[in-house]
């Protein structure tokens, strides 16, 4: 071989060798950001939440998969992770569909719907691959947070992103290795998926070892969702129409409590028994009779029965799944107030 | 002849490098009968059984059903805890393998309450890390069987080997690393025991989607407590709750995040009260009151009371008016 191409193919490898020092020198430290809550460091109260892990926002597969690393990482800790098959349930049910639109919902809504202290919000910030001939990089990245459901505090925050890659600085054993090691290292889809556990490992140990937090990453003030603050307005907001209500009218307001409470009652239980006490032609005497029950605490409502001349109003007092149920209660209720009754099976309500 | 040489080395390299990777071998088999709507509820995994040849490996049976255990809490089973599932075999005097795995799956599933039970009998454990070449290896068997009939829903057996060896790893650093995660034992079977439960859970009836629809939370029927419009207190105040709804389900109620799952008590079908006293001490700062029906199977229903918020303090305090 003489000078010349030798000279040549030196400075075709040293060439090689600097591009692949560049690409290498891209790969960054992996990024971690922790802001845990005072209330988790030093009240410890992680043993008395019950957790629902909502679907993470991003690509589908990825996010079902994230999840489900979530999940088994979150077993570990302290606190009682939600069933995931009763929060897909109650997310159908309520026809909450798009991950992307659970921050608008208040956090106590969703709490009621999955029975919940806490929730976990998620999102995939990263989900890469790179592929460079020699050089190959896998980046997964997620950001997580924890907001108690009962008052919309954010009780923990976690970013992370990783990077994994293969190529020339991992010291191939063979040349051929120099350009199929990356390949490999790219096209396997375990690959992603192992660093996707990771993340979600390590995003999730300050959540394991809560006691171990930096001073740094623990968060002193009180920080409240937007959608929890809005809600938490609207009661507040409802006291003071009540009140104005009440200042009025207070007949107005105790309609208004009945009206509420009956629906509530509509909305529970469909079908099943019910304890009946009045059966009036006059409207009026009807609505008497359920404004006594109710200030003697009772649910009752009102049931259409029948049409033109032969149209009843029955009173009757909440519902039952079992005759049996319905006949124990009826028995303790005849002891509070002494009202003739008989249980019958529940149907439509009239609304009051 | 130069480039069929070259395309033949290409390819022993490619299936030494597939050959000596991670690989699993699985042999599964689900019930006839099994559907979605007759599939058990709630689930026991017992401790796991090792084979008498492996000697020194009761760790492993440890950290491999915990890991198990994680990942199966991911079906839509109601599962048992293992603190609960231990205390209960110990209750009944349950202590050693033998007495467990030679009970009847009715009794013990009598005993733990639950509908199906899961047994796993680990017939290999082995851990080498020899500079050039490293493996773990775990060989098990899993089942569940219905506590009922005491018939098998499913049963599989999986052989999971973690493989790394020189002809195998692409490069010299990778090689280096995982020798040294190899050589430290726990970790290592830890890694293949997830990698293990993960395959086993993909095998299992999965009965989620149908549980999903069928979703039934416990009914609350009205919730009221003694807060509404609720301005300051004084020295203490006798906070009341009051929820009625299904019957003998297990009754809390919490103060915002400040006091989570106070008791009530039943005091007549379906009727729940419960109270908690604040002292003047205390500081509750605008909290929901939040009251909760529990079924024993863990699953609640909540009801936020949206009538008022709770605003207890100090006379010294006011409440900040509404602008």
């Amino acid at each position: 071989m003489d000078k010349n191409s030798l000279v040549k193919k030196i400075l075709r490898i040293s060439f090689v060798v600097c591009v692949a020092i560049f690409l290498t020198s891209c790969a960054t430290a992996p990024l971690r950001k922790i802001n845990i809550s005072n209330k988790i460091t030093q009240n410890k109260i992680l043993s008395s939440l019950k957790v629902a892990i909502l679907p993470i926002e991003g690509m589908p597969s990825a996010a079902k998969f994230v999840r489900k690393s979530l999940h088994v990482n979150l077993m570990k800790t302290d606190m009682k992770i939600i069933e995931k098959f009763l929060v897909d349930g109650a997310l159908k049910k309520n026809r909450w569909n798009k991950p992307v639109d659970f921050a608008a919902i208040p956090p106590q809504k969703l709490g009621e719907a999955f029975g919940a202290d806490a929730l976990l919000y998620g999102n995939i910030s990263e989900w890469k691959k790179f592929y460079a001939i020699i050089y190959s990089k896998l980046t997964v990245g997620l950001e997580l947070k924890l907001v108690d459901a009962r008052t919309g505090e954010l009780l923990w925050k976690g970013e992370e992103s990783a990077t994994e890659s293969e190529g020339l600085f991992k010291i191939p054993t063979g040349i051929i290795s120099i350009f199929t090691a990356p390949l490999f290292y790219a096209a396997k889809e375990d690959n992603m998926k192992r660093l996707a556990r990771k993340v979600a490992r390590n995003i999730t140990s300050s959540l394991r070892k809560s006691y171990k937090a930096k001073e740094e990453d623990r968060m002193y003030e009180k920080i409240v969702v937007a959608s929890a603050k809005e809600y938490l307005k609207k009661i507040e907001n409802n006291i003071d129409d009540q009140k104005q209500i009440a200042l009025k009218s207070p007949n107005l307001q105790n309609k208004q409590l009945i009206k509420t409470a009956s629906n509530n009652i509509l909305n529970s239980v469909k079908n099943g028994y019910t304890i009946q006490v009045g059966a009036f032609q006059n409207k009026l005497h009807a609505d008497k009779l359920i404004e006594k029950l109710t200030d003697k605490g009772f649910n009752s409502y009102l049931v259409l029965s029948g049409t033109g001349a032969e149209l009843l109003y029955k009173v009757q007092i909440y519902r039952f799944k079992s005759r049996k149920e319905a006949i124990y209660f009826a028995k303790k209720l005849k002891e509070k107030i002494n009202l003739s009754y008989f249980i019958t099976k529940a149907k439509a309500v009239a609304k009051t | 002849m130069k480039k069929l040489k070259l395309l033949f080395n290409i390819s022993l390299l490619v299936g030494l490098f597939i050959l000596s990777s991670a690989c699993s071998t699985i042999r599964t088999k689900v019930a006839n009968n099994f559907k979605a709507n007759n599939a058990p509820v709630r689930v026991a995994i017992l401790p796991f059984n090792l084979s008498p040849l492996i000697k020194n490996e009761k760790e492993t049976a440890i950290i491999f059903r915990k890991v198990f255990y994680d990942y199966f809490s991911y079906l839509g089973y109601i599962d048992l805890t293992i603190k609960e599932i231990d205390e209960i075999l110990a209750e009944n005097e349950l202590i050693y393998l033998e007495d467990i795995y030679l009970i009847s799956p009715e009794k013990l599933g009598e005993y733990l309450d639950v509908d199906a039970l899961i047994y796993c009998d680990i017939n290999q454990v082995s851990n080498i890390t020899a500079g050039i070449f490293a493996n773990t290896t775990i060989e098990a068997g899993f089942k569940m069987v219905d506590a009922h009939s005491g018939s098998t829903i499913w049963k599989t057996r999986l052989k999971e080997r973690d493989n790394t060896s020189i002809i195998g790893t692409a490069s010299l650093i990778t090689l280096i690393q995982e020798q040294i995660d190899n050589s430290k034992k726990q970790e290592a079977i830890k890694r293949v025991a997830e990698e293990c439960s993960r395959k086993v859970i993909d095998t299992i009836p999965d009965p989620a989607p149908f549980f999903a629809k069928k979703l039934k939370l416990p009914d609350i029927y009205s919730f009221n407590t003694n807060v509404a419009n609720n301005g300051f207190a004084g020295d203490e105040f006798l906070l009341k709750v009051h929820i009625n709804g299904e019957i003998e389900m297990k009754a809390s109620f919490d103060i915002g995040n400040w006091k989570s799952n106070i008791p009530m008590k039943e005091i007549s079908p379906g009727e729940y009260t419960g109270e908690y006293l604040i002292y003047s001490k205390d500081f509750v700062e605008g909290s929901v009151i939040v009251g909760q029906l529990e079924n024993k199977n863990g699953i609640a229903n909540k009801k936020v009371y949206e009538k008022g918020l709770a605003w207890f303090q100090s006379p010294k305090i006011s409440k900040p008016q509404n602008k």
